[in-house]
C-alpha cells in the first residue's frame, strides 16, 4: 500500500507564454483517495490531461504502477481509468453497448465475462434497471453515474475523476463516496478534482492544493489547512439562561478586541489559539461558573480557503 | 470491487470481426430502423437498373436498325441522302448485339448505384461520422483503451461506413448476376473489383483524414465529397499536362483496360478517348511496364499508406503532426519520383504532350475539328509550368503539415533547456521545420528542374536550359515557401494562411482585371500577376521555353515576365529575410 501508484515529478506544461503547471511534484500512494483543489487556471486539468497521456508536458516525469507514462503510454492506459468532466456518452448506443464497447476495448474475454462485468458496473452505480435504455435517455447525474462504470469495467489500478459528482443527486454522491473509498481499500490510487469541496474533504484521504500552476500545500486534510496558515475557527458557546448575563462579562475580557456576537444565550467568536488554549478557556468558562450546556467549535471551510486564494490572486493581477 | 485488475489483452488489430469499434458501429448503424428503408431503396433501385438496361439499350440499338434500314432505303431512292447514312453510320455503329452483351450493359447502372453508395455515401459518412465522434468527446475515451492505434484506424475505417457496405454487398447480386449472364470472366473483372475496393478505401481515408483534422461536422463532410469530386474528376485531369499519374488515383484506368473485354469496342472507344486513356498499353515508369492494374494499385497504395500513418499518427498523439518530418521526406520524394518517373517515357514517344490527345482525337469524326501537328513550345510550357504550381502547392500543404504549433514548439524548447540541449531532436514535431521545409524545397526545384530539362531535351526541341534551371526554380520557390514557412512558425493562426489566399490569387485576379480593361497594358497585367507565386512558377518555366519566331508584343510581354521573375521573387526574398530574422527572435523567446 506504500508504494506511490501515481508519481509526478517537475511536471511543467506551458501554453506559449502561460505556465498551467509549474515544476509540480506529486506523489498518491495506492488506497488513497486524494482531491486535487484549486480555483480555476490553478493547473487541474493540464495535470488531469497529462496524467491520463492525452498531452504531453513541457517535461517532468510520471509514473502509473511504476510505468513511465511518456516511454509506455499504452501500457500505462491498461491500468488507468479516467473520468472526465462533462463525461460524454454516445447517443446511438444502449447502456450495455456502449459498457460492451468498452469492456471489449480493454480485452475482458468472451461476451459472457463482459455481460457479467457490465452486470457488476451497472449494480455498483445503481443503473441495473437502464441496462436497455438509450444512453440520450439519461439525466446528467445518471450519465455520470454510467460513465463512472465505464471506468470501473477493466479495473483501473489508478483512477483520475474529474468533477465526477457534478450533476449527480445527494443519494448519488453519497454512494460515489462509498464506492471511491470501497476501490480505495482494494488499493486503488484515486486522483479526483470537485468544486465541491466540502464533499472532496469527505471523499478523500488526502488533498492537494494548486494555485497559478504551483502546490500550495498536499497532504492529509488537517495537515493541508495547517499548512495554508489557517488555524482560525469559530466557537460558539451555548450556556443555560441563568449564567448568560456572567458568560456575557467573562467572554467579553477573555475575547477582548475581538468580535463577540450573541444569539440569545449562544455567544459566537473567532479563535485562532492552539488546542491548550481552546481547552484553557473551556476551564475558565467552567471555573467562573458558567454553565456550559454546548461548546461547539468550526473551522474555516475549504471553500474559505479557496476563496482567500481566488482572491489574493485577483488582486495581484 | 476488491478484485485484482484483469489480465488485459486488448482485441488484435486485423481481426475486424473482433475489433470493438466496427462492432459497435454495426450494432448502432445496422439497426432495423435504420437500415431496412435504406435496404430496400437500394435494393429496388439495383432491381430496377439490372432489369431494365439489358432491353433499354436492345430497345435502342433495335431502333437504330430501323432508322439505318429506313435510310438505306431513302439513299437507295436519292442518292443525295447516301451522304447523310454515311454520317449516321460512322458515328452510330448500329447493331444487334448477343443477349450477353446487353445482360453486361446493366453492370454500368449497378457499378454507379454501388459507386454512390461507397464512394460518396460511404466517405461522408466517414467524415461526419470521426467528428461526431471527437465532438462528443468519445475519441478521448477511445485514445485511453488499450487497442494499438492501427486496430481503432482499421475500426473506424470499415465501422463508420458498415450500412454502406451492407448496401453495397446487398446490391451486389445484381453485379453479379450481370456478370454471370453477361459470361463476363473473373479475370476480367476481377482486377477492376480489387481496384473499387482499393478506391473506396482511399476515398474513406479521405474521408478519416478530414474526420480527424476538421472540427465541424459539416466542413468535414463537405471537405471529403469536395476531395473525392478532386480525386475523382479534377485531379486526374492533371495528367493532360505532364502528370499522368494522376489518373491512377481513380479507377478509370483499370475500367478502360477490362471495358474493351465488356463492352462493344465502339463505345469503349469512345469512353477512352474523352477520358484520354487507351487502355491495355501498361504504364511506363522509367525502364519498366506495368499493367494499369499493377500501376493503379502502386500510387494508390503509397496514398493510402501516407493515411494511415496520418491518422495512425493523430491516434497515438492526439497534438502529433498529421505527418513527420521523416515521413514527410520521404512523402515528397515519391511525389517528385513518381510523376518523373512516369513521365520520362512519355517524353521520349511524345506520348506526354498535350498535342497526343488532340491526336488521338483525330482518329474520330469529332477530332476532324482540331489541328494536328508535332509538340511545341506552348505544349513544354504548359506542362513545366503546371508542374512547378503543383509543386509549390504540395509544398505549401507540407508546410502547413510540418510547422510546429507555437504552444508545442515553446514547450519543445523548454524541455530542451531543461535537459541542457540546445533545441529540440531535429525531427521532433515541437522543433523548427525550418531545416526540412528548406531541403523540401531544393527537392522540388530540382525535380522541378529535372523535369523540364528532359521536356527541353526532347527530339522536338533539342533544347538544353542547363544548370541555371534549377537555380531559377529555386529562386522562385524558395522565397514564397521559406517566407510563409517562418510567417507560420513565427506568427501562427490565420494570417499566414490569409496571406497565402491573398498574395496567391489576389494578384492574378488584378491582372485579369486589367488585362480585360485595357488593351495597352497587358505587361502591367504581367508584373502585376508577377505578386502571385503561381504566376512566378508560371513566369520561371517560361523562362526556358525555346521561344521561336515570337511577334514584337509577345517579345515586349517575354521581356516583362523576365523583369517580374526578378523582381517579385527578390522583394519575396527580402520579406522572407525579414521574416526569418524575426523567427529566430521568437526561438529565443520561446526557449525563455
Amino acid at each position: 500500500m506504500s508504494a506511490a501508484a501515481i508519481e509526478i515529478r517537475d511536471l511543467r506544461v506551458d501554453y506559449g507564454n502561460f505556465v498551467a503547471v509549474n515544476d509540480i511534484s506529486l506523489s498518491v500512494p495506492a488506497g488513497e483517495v486524494c482531491g486535487l483543489v484549486g480555483p480555476n487556471g490553478a493547473g487541474k486539468t493540464s495535470t488531469f490531461k497529462v496524467l491520463t497521456t492525452l498531452m504531453h508536458p513541457t517535461y517532468g516525469e510520471v509514473r502509473l504502477c511504476d510505468m513511465d507514462l511518456f516511454v509506455r503510454p499504452e501500457a500505462a492506459r491498461e491500468v488507468l481509468g479516467y473520468m472526465p468532466d462533462f463525461a460524454p456518452v454516445p447517443s446511438d448506443l444502449q447502456l450495455w453497448e456502449f459498457l460492451d464497447l468498452f469492456a471489449h476495448s480493454h480485452g475482458i474475454g468472451s461476451p459472457a465475462q463482459r455481460s457479467d462485468r457490465i452486470a457488476q458496473c451497472l449494480e455498483e452505480v445503481h443503473l441495473t434497471d437502464k441496462r436497455n435504455a438509450w444512453c440520450r435517455e439519461l439525466s446528467r447525474g445518471q450519465t455520470q453515474r454510467l460513465v463512472l462504470a465505464k471506468t470501473l469495467l477493466h479495473r483501473p489500478r489508478v483512477m483520475v475523476l474529474d468533477e465526477p459528482a457534478s450533476g449527480m443527486d445527494p443519494l448519488s454522491r453519497r454512494d460515489l463516496r462509498l464506492t471511491l473509498r470501497k476501490l480505495a481499500a482494494s488499493g486503488v490510487a484515486i486522483i479526483v478534482s470537485s468544486h465541491i469541496l466540502s464533499e472532496l474533504a469527505d471523499m478523500c484521504t488526502s488533498l492537494c492544493v494548486m494555485n497559478q500552476g504551483r502546490i500550495l500545500a498536499a497532504g492529509p486534510v488537517d495537515e493541508v489547512r495547517e499548512k495554508l496558515g489557517n488555524t482560525d475557527r469559530t466557537l460558539t458557546i451555548t450556556v443555560l439562561p441563568d449564567t448568560a448575563a456572567l458568560a456575557q462579562e467573562v467572554l467579553a475580557q477573555l475575547t477582548a478586541g475581538r468580535e463577540l456576537t450573541r444569539h440569545g444565550n449562544a455567544f459566537s467568536f473567532r479563535f485562532h489559539g492552539s488546542g491548550e488554549e481552546q481547552a484553557a478557556l473551556l476551564s475558565t468558562l467552567l471555573n467562573a461558573g458558567i454553565k456550559v450546556r454546548a461548546f461547539e467549535e468550526q473551522k474555516s471551510s475549504f471553500e474559505d480557503i479557496l476563496v482567500q486564494v481566488a482572491e489574493a490572486n485577483r488582486s495581484s493581477r | 470491487m476488491t478484485e485484482t485488475p484483469t489480465a488485459v489483452k486488448p482485441p488484435s488489430a486485423w481481426r475486424l470481426w473482433e475489433n470493438p469499434i466496427f462492432l459497435r458501429y454495426g450494432r448502432s448503424r445496422l439497426r432495423k430502423r435504420g437500415l431496412v428503408p435504406s435496404l430496400i431503396i437500394f435494393v429496388v433501385l439495383a432491381a430496377f437498373a439490372y432489369l431494365i438496361t439489358p432491353m433499354a439499350f436492345r430497345r435502342f440499338d433495335e431502333g437504330r436498325m430501323q432508322l439505318k434500314a429506313y435510310l438505306e432505303e431513302q439513299a437507295a431512292k436519292n442518292p443525295a441522302a447516301k451522304r447523310r447514312l454515311d454520317t449516321f453510320l460512322e458515328f452510330t455503329h448500329p447493331k444487334i448485339h448477343s443477349d450477353q452483351v446487353y445482360q453486361r450493359m446493366a453492370i454500368i447502372p449497378l457499378l454507379g448505384i454501388q459507386a454512390l453508395i461507397l464512394f460518396l455515401m460511404g466517405t461522408g459518412q466517414v467524415a461526419g461520422g470521426m467528428t461526431t465522434e471527437r465532438d462528443e468527446g468519445m475519441v478521448d475515451y477511445q485514445r485511453l483503451t488499450p487497442i494499438s492505434p492501427i486496430a481503432k484506424v482499421l475500426g473506424y475505417l470499415f465501422g463508420l461506413p458498415v450500412r454502406e457496405w451492407v448496401l453495397f454487398f446487398a446490391t451486389g447480386p445484381f453485379m453479379l448476376l450481370a456478370l454471370w449472364r453477361g459470361e463476363v470472366p473473373v479475370s476480367t473483372w476481377g482486377p477492376s473489383a480489387l481496384i473499387f475496393f482499393t478506391s473506396v478505401i482511399l476515398y474513406h481515408f479521405t474521408g478519416l483524414v478530414a474526420g480527424t483534422v476538421f472540427k465541424s461536422r459539416r466542413w468535414a463532410f463537405l471537405l471529403s465529397m469536395a476531395l473525392i469530386f478532386l480525386l475523382y474528376f479534377l485531379v486526374p485531369q492533371g495528367s493532360r499536362f505532364g502528370l499522368p499519374f494522376l489518373r491512377y488515383v481513380t479507377m478509370w484506368p483499370v475500367l478502360m483496360e477490362a471495358a474493351p473485354h465488356i463492352f462493344p469496342p465502339e463505345p469503349v472507344r469512345d469512353w477512352q478517348i474523352m477520358s484520354a486513356h487507351i487502355g491495355g498499353a501498361g504504364v511506363d515508369f522509367f525502364d519498366s511496364n506495368f499493367s494499369d492494374l499493377v500501376f493503379t494499385l502502386i500510387v494508390q497504395g503509397s496514398f493510402i499508406l501516407t493515411m494511415l500513418v496520418m491518422v495512425w499518427r493523430k491516434w497515438r498523439q492526439a497534438d502529433s503532426h498529421l505527418l513527420s518530418k521523416g515521413w514527410s521526406l520521404l512523402v515528397f520524394a515519391w511525389l517528385c519520383i513518381l510523376p518523373i518517373g512516369n513521365a520520362l517515357p512519355g517524353i521520349r514517344d511524345g506520348s506526354l504532350f498535350p498535342v497526343h490527345d488532340m491526336r488521338t482525337l483525330m482518329r474520330t469524326p469529332l477530332g476532324a475539328a482540331f489541328p494536328t501537328g508535332e509538340p511545341r513550345p506552348e505544349h513544354a510550357f504548359q506542362m513545366c509550368a503546371f508542374y512547378g504550381a503543383v509543386m509549390l502547392i504540395f509544398l505549401i500543404l507540407l508546410v502547413i503539415m510540418l510547422t510546429p504549433a507555437q504552444d508545442s514548439q515553446a514547450r519543445g524548447l523548454r524541455r530542451a533547456a531543461k535537459l541542457k540541449r540546445r533545441s529540440a531532436p531535429l525531427f521532433a514535431d515541437e522543433s523548427s521545420a525550418f531545416l526540412v521545409v528548406l531541403i523540401l524545397t531544393a527537392g522540388g526545384a530540382a525535380s522541378w528542374a529535372w523535369f523540364t530539362r528532359s521536356v527541353l531535351q526532347a527530339k522536338w526541341f533539342h533544347a538544353d536550359p542547363g544548370g541555371d534551371t534549377f537555380l531559377v526554380y529555386f529562386g522562385v520557390l524558395a522565397p514564397a515557401i521559406m517566407g510563409f514557412h517562418a510567417l507560420l512558425e513565427a506568427r501562427g493562426g490565420k494570417w499566414p494562411f490569409l496571406a497565402v489566399v491573398f498574395l496567391g490569387a489576389v494578384p492574378i485576379l488584378t491582372s485579369l482585371v486589367l488585362a480585360t480593361a485595357s488593351r495597352d497594358v497587358p505587361s502591367t497585367a504581367v508584373m502585376v500577376a508577377g505578386a502571385s507565386p503561381l504566376a512566378q512558377a508560371v513566369y520561371g518555366a517560361e523562362s526556358f521555353m525555346p521561344w521561336h519566331g515570337l511577334r514584337a508584343s509577345t517579345v515586349q510581354l517575354h521581356d516583362t515576365i523576365r523583369y517580374a521573375l526578378v523582381i517579385w521573387p527578390a522583394i519575396y526574398a527580402i520579406a522572407a529575410a525579414v521574416f526569418i530574422v524575426a523567427l529566430r527572435r521568437h526561438w529565443k523567446r520561446r526557449r525563455s
